[in-house]
């Protein structure tokens, strides 16, 4: 590569580039293009510090199918909370008999040591103020307890939550243990087993639109008893990172999904595969297009029949069809998927390329490189790669957006990778877990613009860049 | 002319051919889940999973006699110990073995073929046994199983008796493995004294054993040339008889969706050229350009959340049904159940039309604008002929053979959106059974589908060649070699 380096030869690229620069400065649809598509650049660089969550879990940030937070600034919309994490800071009642002592605050630790064969209760309360117009869809509560240092003790725990009318609600119990226990706990209110011993019905009754129906203090509380089985017995509890997550019905920039977890960050995490995804399959594709054009065209004979021959059936090939076959054959991996639209995707300029070649052949440089004893490998890849560049460059340019959607089109159809967030499977799930039924346009539109947005510059580039060098089209319009 | 034709159809058998030998070499070679290896349904009655196995070459029925002399033939002895060996002697063989309770092991390595399951096996042994406590286990091995399965055991009561062994129910637990490697594995011998004696052992099943591949593949090549995809292992109905109760939806959709885009793209584009410079023309350029960067499946979901669920919702109207072909049950009147399936097809057709009228549009309008600019549009101007006469008399006529091709050539295109189509709006179709047939790996389905699609666009292009030839007589195509 020792051409690129030389002197005189940089000034000359410089100025064509320079000049086809200026020229393509002039076209408003190419300056678009390249403004749309820095952005999309900037969104795939920097997605790991725009993405507040994970994409790929999708933890649950907010309530099933939330809606986009700037939505409140519509009046119908204006009492829709956001997601509210309350940390529970325990006060402790103590049981008069003194057998236990207790701390407050976040992490409590009730240490417990019989005197009496009395059973004795201990109560965790905290009060929280419920201020919410309307109450939320759904709750949570997490926390973490362990039991140690058991000893002669049958203990039981109980967690109620009290509405602001102070009726309870027993969410979770762990009864008659007589053994160390613990774990990190968390309480859902669709939980069907909570909803049943509640005499509820799991699917029709939404608890947590009953227990915070009304504004007002509401409490939680955990009990605790112990009954000693002698007078030696002890027990030590410990109960922390307790929290109550009412989850809003309004969440970020674009709402939630059906699991409730943050769209925008799939979003943006989107932009970064699709852009990899197109460059690379355009770059697989138009690279083996030129090399197979060039080669057919500047050789010809039976070469060039082989390869035109395959050209033929490659393109009589059903694209989507063959390539959805092998993604289900050979896996949903997204570096398969890359590979195949690449590989069946370079019929077309290959065809281009090797009229190019063909013509560029009787030329009479590449008499003159021939006279001069040039190889044919040669003058392939330094005199025909340098003068067909433009035209594969503007086909790698149309390449990528094709590739975009036919990548978008596997995931709506449920054969993209499953690892990866794309926005063709985000469309997917939109269709098939009831965004459309619920009407969550936040969740259908973002995906389906982005792609078209981002296609739209690819298009709107190449298509510049095509009147720019291709002086035919120039002089139709 | 017909030298060129015959070279076209000739190349296009020989495309044709490639295509089926990429199915093959796909989905026989390459494809890591043996086709047959989704035959699980144990309500396949055995001789169904024969047919299939026969039919996509997989497999060939034999009726294997393991008598004494295949066996001796076919046995390798891979015992522990000092080498107990089998020993012929005419119809008796004999099995030493010089340790007390002692697992020999021995496998029938060449008729280890690949057994279809739920066929009848028959292993029947007869055991001369000469000791007292003797005792002869059989058991059988299936790859996939950790354990060995134990066949039966042949009693020393029973001595000096033949033993038949009925493996049938044995392997009826193992149905849901599909294809067993047979083999026998074990006899265990114990007892005091370590002779026995096996007389005919033999094992007689139907096992399909996989056949060479250049048989395979020439059956394979012969099955697709003459429409013989074989049977869904879905339905079991054979796939050209599915394909066509299937493909008249199918061909309704693109059709209509073809001749409705070209009804429209085409004025559209004639508009176009001859206002030049205006807002349409304008318009025109951007709904063309538009078409290359808008997923055709993104409008259908915009237009089916807005016709179907926001009206629905909103006003309580529903424009548009947003599934089927027709509504459920399908009304009696012929009139009525045609009106129905328009209004079924009305969305589909719609967004097809408005995603992809726009290239139409647009390319009709560059050839038009190039072939005014043609000397005999010049002259035909000169002639005073009106500016009408002249764009469609002239200009417009020498446009049609590309516009001609272009439409046999778009049909592959086609026939892709119209999968999607079929997905989306739930149209029991081609493409939606392709899509069905792949999520459930019904493989004849897909190798038949790919082979109809491969054929559906090869003989798209040879009409579009030809049709090119007869319709521009500039060009003659006999006279290009």
């Amino acid at each position: 590569m020792t051409w690129i380096l030389h002197k005189e030869k940089r000034i000359i690229y410089r100025r064509k580039v320079g000049q086809f620069w200026d020229e393509y400065k002039r076209k408003k649809i190419g300056l678009i293009g390249i403004i749309v598509l820095s952005v999309y650049i900037f969104t795939a660089i920097f997605a790991p510090w725009l993405t507040p969550y994970d994409p790929v879990a999708r933890p649950q940030v907010a309530q099933r199918f939330g809606k986009p937070q700037w939505v409140t600034i519509f009046p119908q919309f204006g009492n829709l909370a956001t997601t509210r994490n309350i940390a529970v800071s325990w006060d402790v009642e103590q049981d008069p008999s003194q057998s236990v002592k207790g701390g407050w605050g976040a992490i409590v630790g009730v240490e417990y040591k019989a005197k009496t064969m009395e059973t004795i209760e201990v109560e965790l309360n905290y009060t929280f103020t419920h201020a919410w117009e309307i109450p939320p869809n759904e709750f949570y509560i997490g926390f973490t307890w362990a039991v140690t240092d058991v000893q002669n003790v049958e203990y039981s725990l109980k967690l109620t939550i009290y509405d602001s009318k102070g009726k309870g609600y027993l969410l979770w119990t762990q009864k008659n243990l007589r053994k160390a226990a613990g774990a990190v706990t968390s309480i859902r209110d669709a939980d069907p087993i909570v909803m049943m011993t509640l005499g509820y019905k799991p699917g029709k009754d939404n608890l947590a639109n009953i227990v915070f129906a009304q504004k007002g203090d509401c409490t939680i509380r955990i009990k605790m008893s112990f009954k000693p089985l002698s007078t030696t017995a002890t027990a030590n509890v410990e109960i922390k990172d307790t929290s109550i997550t009412l989850a809003g019905h309004v969440h970020g920039i674009l709402g939630t999904d059906n699991i409730g977890s943050d769209i925008f960050s799939q979003l943006v995490y989107g932009a970064r595969i699709s852009l990899m995804i197109g460059l690379l399959a355009g770059i697989v594709g138009t690279s083996i297009g030129l090399i197979v054009g060039i080669v057919a065209g500047y050789l010809g004979g039976a070469v060039d029949e082989t390869l035109m021959r395959l050209v033929d059936v490659l393109i009589c090939l059903p694209l989507l069809p063959l390539l959805l076959a092998l993604v289900s054959i050979f896996g949903k991996n997204i570096f398969y998927i890359v590979l195949f639209i690449g590989i069946f995707g370079w019929q077309g300029l290959a065809r281009v390329i090797r009229s190019q070649a063909l013509s560029i052949r009787e030329t009479t440089f590449i008499e003159s490189a021939k006279a001069s004893g040039a190889s044919s490998f040669y003058i392939m890849f330094k005199h025909i790669i340098p003068n067909v560049l433009p035209v594969a460059f503007a086909s790698l340019v149309l390449a990528v957006p094709s590739a975009i959607l036919f990548e978008a089109s596997l995931s709506f159809l449920g054969f993209g990778d499953p690892r990866v967030p794309t926005w063709g499977k985000m469309l997917q799930l939109s269709f098939s877990f009831e965004g459309f039924t619920r009407l969550a346009w936040w969740w259908i539109l973002p995906p389906g613009f982005a792609i078209i947005f981002l296609c739209l510059a690819f298009v709107f580039i190449g298509h510049a860049f095509d009147e720019v060098a291709n002086p035919r089209l120039r002089r139709r319009r | 002319m017909r030298e060129y034709l015959v070279r076209r159809v000739v190349i296009s058998i020989v495309v044709l051919f490639v295509v089926a030998t990429l199915n093959f070499v796909i989905f026989q070679l390459v494809s890591p889940v043996k086709p047959l290896a989704t035959v699980v349904d144990p309500d396949f009655t055995p001789e169904v999973r024969g047919m299939l196995a026969e039919l996509y070459g997989l497999a060939e029925r034999h009726e294997a006699l393991l008598n004494v002399t295949s066996l001796a033939e076919a046995s390798g002895w891979k015992g522990a110990g000092a080498s107990p060996y089998l020993q012929m002697e005419g119809d008796e063989s004999y099995i030493y073995s010089s340790q007390e309770d002692e697992m020999v092991d021995f496998e029938f390595e060449n008729v280890t073929g690949e057994l279809l399951m739920g066929r009848e096996v028959n292993l029947t042994i007869r055991a001369y046994q000469i000791g007292v406590n003797e005792r002869i286990e059989v058991w059988i091995s299936v790859p996939g199983r950790v354990q060995l399965t134990k066949v039966g055991t042949i009693d020393p009561a029973q001595s000096y008796t033949h033993y038949n062994i009925n493996v049938q129910e044995t392997l009826d637990s193992l149905r849901r493995i599909n294809i067993a490697k047979f083999y026998l594995k074990h006899i265990h011998i114990s007892g005091e004294t370590n002779e026995v004696y096996v007389d005919n052992a033999y094992l007689s099943f139907e096992y399909g054993a996989p056949r060479p591949v250049y048989s395979r593949y020439t059956a394979y090549i012969k099955n697709m040339f003459t429409w013989n995809f074989g049977f869904s292992f879905v339905t079991l109905g054979p796939v050209i008889e599915e394909l066509a109760w299937r493909l008249p939806t199918t061909v309704l959709l693109l059709g209509s969706s073809l001749v409705l885009t070209v009804l429209v793209g085409i004025p559209v584009g004639i508009l176009a050229a001859s206002r030049r410079g205006t807002k349409l023309d304008v318009a025109t350029i951007s709904a063309g350009l538009f078409t290359w960067g808008v997923p055709i499946f993104f409008i259908q979901l915009l237009f089916m959340l807005f016709f179907c669920y926001y009206c629905k919702m909103t006003f309580g109207v529903k424009l548009f049904p947003e599934r089927g072909l027709y509504t459920v049950p399908p009304p009696a009147n012929p009139f009525a159940f045609m009106a129905d399936v328009l209004w079924h097809l009305a969305l589909p057709l719609m967004t097809l039309v408005v995603g992809s009228f726009g290239s139409w549009a647009l390319y009709t309008r560059n050839l038009l604008l190039d072939a005014l600019t043609q000397d005999y549009v010049v002259t035909a101007r000169a002639k005073g002929l009106s500016d009408r006469t002249v764009l469609y008399r002239h200009a417009f006529r020498s446009t049609l053979p590309p516009i001609v091709t272009m439409i046999a050539l778009s049909v592959p295109g086609i026939v892709t959106g119209a999968m999607i189509t079929e997905w989306i709006f739930t149209i029991p179709g081609v493409g939606r059974w392709y899509l069905n047939s792949l999520l459930a790996a019904d493989y004849p389905v897909i190798q038949g589908v790919l082979f109809i699609f491969a054929f559906l666009v090869i003989v798209c292009n040879l009409v579009a060649d030809l049709l090119y030839g007869v319709l521009d007589p500039r060009i003659r195509v006999g006279a290009r070699r």
